[in-house]
């Protein structure tokens, strides 16, 4: 005996309501357990990037591919639909028993248009013990690599298939003969896959094969790429994306010609120069359905949009967020005009500084937001690596804060020994002009570094250069050191209250 | 407003009921800046009739009007924008203290021009590696003006940063005090009308469901993945409970340092993501729970009811369903003294009933009773139930009761069936003179279960069944 809740807009399972613990259907258990992110309609939860299970992909043929994610979870990007999604489900092999698990899969196979399989708690018993032993949640291509998504009948299909991958900057389709394979692999799906290249960019990707029908008949063909790509039967070129572009439907083509019964060979040439969303996607449509020969399946670049950071009304704009290259806590500063930093309260200065564009927010604002974002602009330059002040001496530090001018602009405010330390940075020419102010008891003998890395010059005691064309000067001393092949400049301090000023160069800005 | 139709085989010959929150509570959205992405982390109560809410992607705006009889015409304004994903705000000597992913921050506007200007580091003693799971939930100050802190593990599962999976407390020098261990998932962190400091804690790995959590000075949480940043402060190591027990045989082993989750919230019965932790101080303005703890509910876009009570030591009690239907997923809630709930949602992440993606809501009592279960104590014998209106006698017998009982298995893998099932059964029950009180004998209690109590019998003297017929009540003790 059970109660249900019918709100007007969601069906919400309420408790049961029986003397004995009462059996749960499938469709309650989902409701229950899957509803809140997957919607109680299979279609993913509203406004938010959760994966739809009606008419999913990853729900066809067996069950077990199904029963596996639940068990052991399943962890970063997956393509679903067309659609690209970057979450985490956590594994649920301890919440839920076999005959439960076996209700939901079953439901979720079976519901919501499905046509996949039912599910048994014998079968999902088998499918947990074979995977007994794996401790860490499934990423997509490790579940298809153990589940894989078979074709379907009456389609022609690839078979043999030889991935052969080529290093190459080039804007048109290259001339293959002229270049040296990095690699030759078989790909066991039998789809095309851009993700076994050992790159992204500057790569061009051949893949070779048989196709195969035991159904002649008139198919349509549809080929899209970011770069460019082409697409042979029989040493006949059928389809050609030319030249380099993004992933949009603007640049698809299509053709339709009879497939005729038997092997027939096949060729897929491929290239990206320097898409930052390169992506291969061919399908063919016969008798009214479709089937996709490549394992994206995207119709337009999967990139997040992006929400770019910049200085607002001559305002400096502050980003809190992980930057790549700058410690974990580190302080962004968009200064506007292109002047940027990221200031780290670890390290008592800055671990980047970089021009043009500050900072894109679509990483951290999407999804959960995880990763580091590198900086949006050019001429980005690692200052810090480790703290300024305790490198060479155990004199205690502490990150006090900052203070905004109506510019926006923060002045950091740190102790150091004894000694308080303002440090402010302006946009100044082509550069920063970083200003400190010590006042009190700085310990004898303290120097601070300035920058770290290999590739360090320094010239007359007063300036530096790095391999970015970054000079930094200063009327104080500067020092180079040298330890284990990592090169540091240091500006040496004077005892006492001592004002110092640092600046910094972009050459080719 | 949402209407609940609550139909069942076993009522349809006593008429259906209808239930509906909007007689009791009314939820009323409190439009955002036009054109701004307000995923609400935190709120903060300010002086004249001002409200902050701070958002995931690290501004703080402030409200004004959000008490007012007519919301479309709040204003907001900026105050500050820079922060790394607040979880933890509120307005102290003329300043605003957020705890972010990186730091306790404190926030002044010094120049009056109504944006802060300075920001100040008040403590930042803990690692963060860039891991997006590493969050910091931060309370209010305590009595003696402490921040409280709960530090998320690494990627929820390990402990890669200094002092992931630990509590703090900060005080008002700036100094970090490392207070509990063993912290998994927090959503939320407050503290009950005693004064003491809790946390939920999210179902996953050593969590069978989603709990509330007494933060005991010195006590261990749960989860033993943190424990060996104890040497940073030369701290006695936390246990090491065996993985596949259950959390009152472990207590046998550990019984000072390991307590006991307060409140289980049973997974999925009872929401699946729990979150603000807040006390009904406004001495009825808020309705008839005051002294009560209520706990924000991302997942199922609820508020649930809490009454603790204190048994040899430890802290337990009953969980009642209570709000639902939020816009959003809410993460924050704050409780103004003239009864105005605020709360806060967000979607992003982390799926909610609620289909926004984010929000700022008030809700209110409308000034009628519900009847309601308002407590449930555990007494030698059984439990004893308080009304929030006087009941119809005749129907305080055994039948009107049901009660289930099971636990979770304490485990290293992640979250747990409900195991151990065990069949209470209601001996008697007994009805004060004022009929506000029935007293249950209960046979075959299991000390560590929840109890499941079921209350589809009983009436008001209107013939009305409760608002809310179920109790959830962590049975950590057994009073003698």
């Amino acid at each position: 005996m059970r109660f249900f809740f019918l709100p007007l807009c969601v069906l919400t399972l309420c408790l049961p309501s029986a003397q004995a613990a009462p059996e749960q259907t499938g469709r309650q258990l989902y409701e229950l357990y899957c509803g809140a992110c997957h919607g109680v309609d299979g279609i993913g939860a509203k406004s938010n990037p959760n994966p739809p299970l009606a008419g999913s992909e990853w729900l066809k043929g067996t069950a077990d591919r199904a029963t596996a994610a639940v068990l052991k979870g399943l962890v970063g990007p997956i393509e679903v639909k067309g659609e690209f999604y970057n979450l985490a489900m956590p594994a649920q092999g301890a919440i839920f028993d076999d005959e439960q698990l076996a209700k939901i899969i079953t439901y979720i196979s079976t519901s919501f248009g499905n046509t996949g399989g039912p599910t048994s708690a014998e079968q999902v018993k088998a499918v947990r013990e074979k995977w007994a032993d794996r401790a860490a949640p499934w990423t997509a291509r490790e579940l298809k690599a153990a589940y894989p998504i078979a074709y379907p009948q009456g389609f022609p299909r690839f078979e043999n298939l030889i991935a052969t991958v080529y290093h190459t900057k080039t804007e048109v389709m290259p001339d293959f003969s002229q270049l040296e394979p990095v690699s030759a692999e078989e790909e066991a799906t039998n789809l095309i896959n851009l993700d076994h290249a050992d790159r992204r960019k500057e790569v061009a990707i051949v893949w070779t094969g048989d196709l195969v029908t035991d159904h002649g008949r008139w198919c349509t063909f549809s080929l899209n790429a970011s770069d460019g790509a082409r697409f042979y039967i029989n040493d006949e070129l059928k389809l050609e994306v030319k030249g380099v572009g993004p992933l949009g439907a603007e640049r698809a083509v299509e053709k339709s010609f009879d497939v005729p019964n038997g092997e027939h060979t096949f060729r897929v040439e491929y290239f990206n120069n320097n898409s930052e969303q390169p992506g291969l996607v061919l399908k063919v449509r016969t008798g009214g359905k479709e089937f996709y020969l490549s394992e994206s399946r995207l119709t337009t670049n999967p990139g997040r949009a992006p929400m770019p950071i910049n200085a607002e009304k001559g305002r400096a704009a502050i980003y809190k967020n992980f930057i790549k290259g700058a410690s974990p806590k580190a302080i962004g500063v968009g200064y506007g005009d292109g002047f940027n930093l990221a200031f780290s309260p670890e390290h008592l200065g800055p671990d980047l500084m970089w021009s043009g564009d500050f900072i894109d927010g679509g990483r951290h604002w999407t999804g959960r937001g995880q990763g580091f974002e590198p900086p949006a602009g050019s001429y980005v330059t690692q200052l810090l690596n480790g703290p300024a002040f305790s490198a060479d001496s155990d004199v205690q530090t502490r990150f006090m804060g900052y203070k905004q001018a109506p510019s926006g602009q923060p002045t950091f405010w740190y102790r150091v020994g004894g000694a308080q330390v303002t440090d402010h940075f302006s946009p100044y020419k082509d550069g920063f002009l970083r200003t400190l102010t010590f006042e009190g008891n700085l310990p004898a003998g303290l120097s601070m570094n300035l920058i770290s890395g290999k590739d360090l010059n320094l010239k007359e005691r007063h300036t530096v250069e790095n391999y970015n064309g970054v000079t930094i000067s200063s009327l104080g001393q500067l020092n180079l050191n040298n330890s284990d092949g990592i090169k540091s400049v240091r500006l040496s301090l004077p005892e006492g209250t001592t004002q110092q000023q640092v600046l910094y160069k972009w050459k080719n800005k | 407003m949402k209407r609940f139709i609550f139909s069942s085989l076993s009522l349809l010959t006593t008429g259906l009921l209808v239930a509906e929150q909007s007689d009791y509570y009314v939820i009323e959205e409190i439009p955002l800046p036009e054109g701004e992405v307000i995923e609400v982390g935190s709120i903060a109560l300010l002086p004249d009739q001002k409200v902050a809410v701070s958002s995931r992607r690290g501004d703080v705006w402030v409200c004004e009007g959000a008490y007012g009889d007519d919301l479309s015409q709040v204003k907001w304004s900026l105050f500050y924008s820079g922060l790394h994903e607040p979880f933890g705000m509120y307005w102290k000597d003329g300043s605003l203290f957020a705890t972010d992913r990186a730091m306790l921050t404190r926030l002044t506007d010094t120049d009056g021009d109504g944006s802060a200007d300075l920001v100040e580091n008040v403590n930042s003693g803990w690692g963060i590696n860039g891991d997006y799971h590493e969050y910091a939930f931060g309370s209010t100050p305590d009595k003696d003006g402490n921040t409280w802190i709960a530090l998320c593990l690494t990627g929820s599962a390990g402990a890669k940063s200094d002092w992931r999976g630990w509590g703090m407390r900060i005080t008002p020098e700036g100094e970090m005090i490392p207070t509990v261990s063993g912290i998994r998932s927090p959503g939320g962190i407050g503290f009950n009308a005693a004064g003491d400091a809790f946390y939920t804690d999210n179902q996953g790995l050593w969590n069978g469901s989603s709990s509330l959590k007494w933060m005991k000075p010195g006590g261990f949480m749960g989860n033993p993945v943190g424990n060996k940043y104890h040497k940073l402060a030369g701290l006695p190591e936390p246990p090491n409970p065996e993985s596949g027990s259950r959390i009152e045989t472990e207590r046998q082993k550990f019984p000072d340092t390991l307590i006991p989750p307060a409140i289980v919230l049973p997974h999925a019965k009872l929401g699946q993501s729990p979150t603000a932790v807040i006390t009904d101080h406004s001495e009825g303005s808020f309705g008839p729970f005051a002294g009560q703890v209520l706990v924000g509910e991302q997942c199922h876009s609820q508020v649930q009811r809490v009454d603790l009570e204190m048994v040899n030591g430890v802290y337990q009690g009953a969980a009642f369903p209570f709000l639902e239907g939020y816009p959003s997923g809410i993460v924050p809630m704050r409780l103004a003294d003239d009864g105005t709930l605020f709360s806060g949602g967000t979607n992003r992440g982390w799926g909610a009933r609620g289909p926004k993606p984010f929000s700022f809501e008030r809700t209110r009592w409308t000034g009628k009773i519900p009847f309601e279960v308002l407590e449930m104590n555990a007494t030698p014998g059984g439990f004893e139930l308080t009304f929030t209106e006087p009941v119809d006698k005749a129907t305080v017998t055994p039948q009107s009761f049901s009660m289930e009982a099971w636990t979770y298995i304490y485990q290293q893998s992640y979250g747990s069936p409900e195991v151990d099932q065990a069949t209470p059964v209601i001996q008697s029950a007994t009805v004060s003179e004022d009929g506000l009180r029935v007293t249950l004998t209960v046979s075959g209690r299991v000390k560590g279960h929840v109890h499941h109590l079921k209350c589809d019998g009983l009436k008001n003297q209107a013939g009305k069944p409760l608002w809310h017929t179920d109790a959830y009540y962590t049975l950590n003790e057994i009073p003698e």
